[in-house]
């Protein structure tokens, strides 16, 4: 696995608050967020991560972000490990009014990255200021405003600007259109696509929203409970989806199907079994071996993969 | 907080006023005035107001206003050094703490807690039995009494601004801890900690006082409102104006201040933001 | 046979702030029929949440609400008393909001929410055994799977989605004639959501409640409304029947938005802007408020534009309605 950011078996653990007398009683306090996950992001490519709450999706990237300590595994750029003082890993948030400090000017926020990083210094700082927000759209008039002076569009190209003012090789984009007006979510998609080729950034986009994700992604991940299940090429995974959660999820794109209200529940971390498949309590092809331990990853096509039974494993 | 929002806070426009005449008069009274705060007159002694004196004389014939001036000005700055010595510390601590949690946080809130268990002016009274009296252990017992407050204020500001996506901006920038606590965190949790001070101080000036006034802080002749209160104590019948007006001059200071900080806190209520 | 359930003429909404009154929401006019689902569509600053508050009386002590008429089952209730309003509240009349969890008590359990309702509706004298017994049933309905153990939960341990059923079973409990629904679906997980879009289908056909179903999604609006109103800056710019809609839509702020949608639902390389944001502030009184980001911007647009029928279609706020094949947007 050598992509430009590898994912290597990371765990990333989270504890549960449960009180001192479930501990006493031997009751698990922690689990998985992220579950032994393997994924390698390739240079230059637009990596979706899709997955509904849970899932661990944006846990994983703040991992890779040092926001969260890994307790297994790896996350490395370049086969090193990344340092936040690189500024090779950015992320804009999904919320863009509270990304931003709200005493600073846009100009300010800008400025700190460039400083802290070298970029800039106090004689060509305007300049650089002013070129990365032409890069995302905005214009100088915007340098002397404070967050809550702009609207949502205007806030996450802002925060992008900010985020591409360290140089990033990779950039992270946790939900970057969700909270966004419809009618704007156009303009920032088109604009992280367009800065894909012209800073020669690699993107990871994480989202619930399928349209979105298969509009923006080069590839797609699908992550179900800490679990990675399937990935592969987007529109591979969108035409026919392999794994049951995947099939499960993008029918609910398909207005004529109907939803299937299952009564069984959901994997809950702090009770089911976590070595069974995540996905048992709701799947319709459920077998013995599912029960036993979680599907490892066998290829269905070139580039795609998934983690499931019904699968023969192939040689890969 | 905008300048013009404060003005028309009347709360806050009236404690701004108060506390500004307070402090024009601690400081540039005594030099007006043609008398020293020391000047003793013992045939004037005890004089009701009079035109030369318009508080009257003391039990040694000092005139009462210069004295009362200077020895609140003496109490105020005590009290400042304090609350000063104890939002730096406290601060800072409770920053640290609120950031990182874990065992720093449990340990110095610990601390914070026996600290709070004292009422504040037995604290102090410990501390000066403790350390011996005299002005900078004054300071220093008042910087004990707030430090907890600054400290737990803080410490619960940063954990609740702690995860804002701004904070995790910042550290995904690369920005280290203290950049990030002081210049990121700290600009947006100062309202409430701007409240905490103006009360503190306000009832430094108080601590301070008592200390005097039984004898454990400011020694005489330097005046102090404390001490200029035991002297008044004891000749209060003949001549009432001498505790009076020391002790209306701690009221003048503590409404000043408290108006002060309500403004303040009135301002900074969230709801009162709009988006223009 | 259609009955027009409720009829709104001329609702203007605005808020009195310390500085000014800031008109939120103006000239509002729209119908629904009895057993039909309106779709209320619009981003943020439309206006849509606080004309349906309007509507059921919910607004902020600072809001002035002024209508020419509202007429629910034929009677004016813009002019009903408190008191009176009241009594239609919660029974003809019910809201669902977006966020269900403040929606019950939750230091209460579900059930008590049901006998608290059912008391209040059928009188203090109710028989418990009854009203739990028709709890059961509309939880049922609402594809609760076990409605006995529901009963017994507390809001807090249960998830989102059930949460929402509860919230709709509950509504349903009332036999309401109008439900306005906001945003139901926007906080919840993917196949959630598409359960509950389709719960809300199901009690469509069902029941003959009517619904006004408010969103922003085109998707979720195409699929569940009859006749939708598409609300811009505090405006209604377009409103028709759901299917002419989103086929051929008149204005271009709906052009905008169901081509975004079409386009996402589809294969493109680059979608297609609606550029610029709806402005902060107050919006102009005497031109279109689409015009600063509107492509078909001309100077004939700088004037108050009123709605006007279009063939075909219904009301559009544009002066370029109805003139041909531009309009058109491949579904």
């Amino acid at each position: 696995m050598s992509g430009l950011l590898d994912f290597d078996d990371v765990v990333v653990t989270f504890a549960a608050s449960a009180g001192m007398m479930s501990r006493l009683r031997g009751r698990t306090t922690s689990f998985n967020a992220v579950d032994h996950v393997s994924l390698s992001v390739a240079r230059g490519e637009i990596l979706g991560i899709v997955g509904e709450s849970g899932s661990g999706k944006t846990t994983i990237c703040k991992a890779a972000l040092g926001l969260h300590s890994v307790a297994g595994g790896a996350v490395t750029l370049d086969g090193k490990p990344a340092r936040l003082s690189d500024g090779t890993l950015q992320m804009v948030f999904q919320d863009p009014l509270s990304s931003l400090n709200p005493r600073q000017t846009i100009a300010e926020a800008i400025a700190i990255p460039l400083r802290l990083h070298g970029h800039a210094g106090r004689g060509n700082m305007a300049e650089a200021i002013d070129a990365l927000l032409k890069d995302v759209g905005l214009g100088a008039q915007f340098r002397n405003r404070f967050p809550h002076e702009l609207s949502g569009g205007q806030l996450q190209r802002a925060a992008i600007a900010r985020a591409l003012a360290t140089n990033p090789r990779v950039l992270f984009a946790d939900e970057a259109v969700s909270k966004l007006d419809v009618s704007v979510r156009a303009q920032i998609l088109n604009l992280l696509k367009r800065l894909r080729d012209s800073h020669d950034l690699t993107i990871v986009f994480v989202t619930h929203d399928l349209h979105v994700a298969r509009f923006l992604c080069d590839r797609i991940a699908i992550m179900y409970f800490g679990k990675l299940l399937e990935f592969g090429p987007t529109r591979a995974v969108y035409a026919d989806p392999k794994h049951p959660y995947t099939q499960e999820l993008l029918g609910t794109l398909d207005h004529e199907r109907k939803s299937v209200a299952s009564t069984r529940d959901v994997f809950n971390p702090l009770t089911d079994d976590r070595r069974a498949c995540r996905y048992l309590n709701r799947c319709p092809h459920a077998m013995a071996a599912c029960a036993e331990r979680h599907p490892d990853f066998r290829g269905t096509g070139p580039g795609h993969a998934t983690a499931c039974y019904l699968y023969e494993e192939a040689e890969t | 907080m905008k300048l013009k929002h404060f003005l028309h806070n009347r709360t806050a426009l009236a404690g701004l006023t108060i506390t500004t005449l307070f402090l024009l008069a601690v400081f540039f009274g005594p030099m007006l005035s043609k008398w020293s705060s020391n000047q003793h007159d013992f045939m004037n002694a005890l004089q009701p107001p009079s035109w030369a004196h318009p508080f009257g004389t003391d039990s040694l014939g000092r005139d009462v206003i210069t004295r009362v001036l200077e020895g609140a000005r003496i109490s105020l700055l005590i009290s400042v050094a304090g609350v000063f010595a104890a939002m730096v510390f406290g601060i800072t601590a409770g920053l640290y703490s609120g950031f990182h949690g874990g065992w720093m946080d449990v340990i110095v809130m610990r601390v914070v807690d026996l600290l709070f268990a004292f009422p504040a002016f037995v604290l102090a009274l410990f501390l000066m039995v403790a350390l011996g009296y005299g002005v900078t252990n004054v300071a220093l017992a008042i910087m004990l009494v707030y430090l907890p407050i600054f400290a737990r204020i803080t410490r619960n500001m940063t954990e609740t601004v702690r995860n804002d996506a701004y904070v995790q901006a910042a550290q995904v920038m690369g920005q280290g801890t203290p950049r990030i606590l002081f210049r990121e965190i700290l600009p947006n949790i100062s309202a409430p900690i701007l409240v905490q001070a103006t009360i503190a101080v306000a009832f430094g000036i108080v601590i301070e006082s008592g200390l005097s006034f039984i004898g454990l802080g400011v020694q005489p002749p330097t005046p102090s409102l404390g001490v200029i209160m035991a002297d008044g104590q004891e000749y209060f019948r003949r001549s009432p104006w001498v505790l009076t007006l020391s002790g209306l001059s701690v009221t003048v200071a503590l409404l000043g201040l408290n108006l002060l900080g309500d403004g303040i806190r009135d301002l900074s209520d969230p709801r009162l933001k709009v988006r223009e | 046979m259609t009955e027009t359930l409720l009829e709104v003429n001329d609702l203007n909404v605005a808020f009195r702030l310390a500085s000014a009154n800031l008109t939120v929401s103006s000239d509002v006019s729209f119908s629904v029929d009895r057993g039909k689902v309106l779709g209320l569509i619009g981003e943020s600053g439309s206006g849509k949440t606080v004309t349906s508050k309007a509507i059921l009386r919910l607004l902020p002590k600072n809001a002035s609400l002024e209508a020419n008429a509202i007429r629910f089952k034929g009677r004016d209730i813009s002019t009903l008393t408190e008191a009176e309003f009241n009594r239609l509240r919660g029974t003809e009349l019910a809201m669902i909001f977006q966020d269900p969890v403040g929606s019950f008590n939750p230091v209460k359990t579900i059930g008590w929410h049901f006998r608290t309702v059912g008391k209040l509706h059928r009188g203090a004298g109710a028989p418990r055994g009854e009203i739990m017994k028709e709890a059961k049933e509309v939880l049922a309905k609402a594809d609760i799977a076990d409605p006995e153990n529901a009963l017994r939960k507390y809001p807090h341990q249960m998830s989102g989605g059930m949460l929402q059923r509860c919230l709709i079973a509950l509504v349903m409990f009332s036999k309401p004639s109008l439900i306005v629904a906001d945003e139901p679906t926007t906080n919840l997980d993917n196949l959630v959501e598409r359960q509950i879009l389709d719960l809300f289908d199901k009690l469509r056909r069902e029941t003959d409640a009517s619904f006004i179903f408010i969103t922003h999604d085109m998707t979720i609006a195409e699929m569940i409304s009859d006749s939708v109103i598409v609300m811009y800056a505090g405006q209604i710019v377009e409103q028709g029947p759901t299917e002419a809609l989103m086929r051929r839509p008149q204005h271009p702020y709906t052009q905008g938005l169901v081509r975004t949608a079409r386009e996402l639902e589809g294969e493109v390389e680059t979608l297609t802007e609606i550029s610029g944001e709806i402005g902060t502030g107050v919006h102009p009184e005497n031109r279109c408020r689409f015009a600063p980001r509107c492509p078909l911007y001309e100077t004939a647009c700088d004037h108050a534009i009123a709605l006007r029928p279009v063939e075909g279609h219904g009301l559009v706020r544009c002066i370029k309605a109805g003139q041909g094949a531009a309009n058109e947007v491949t579904p």
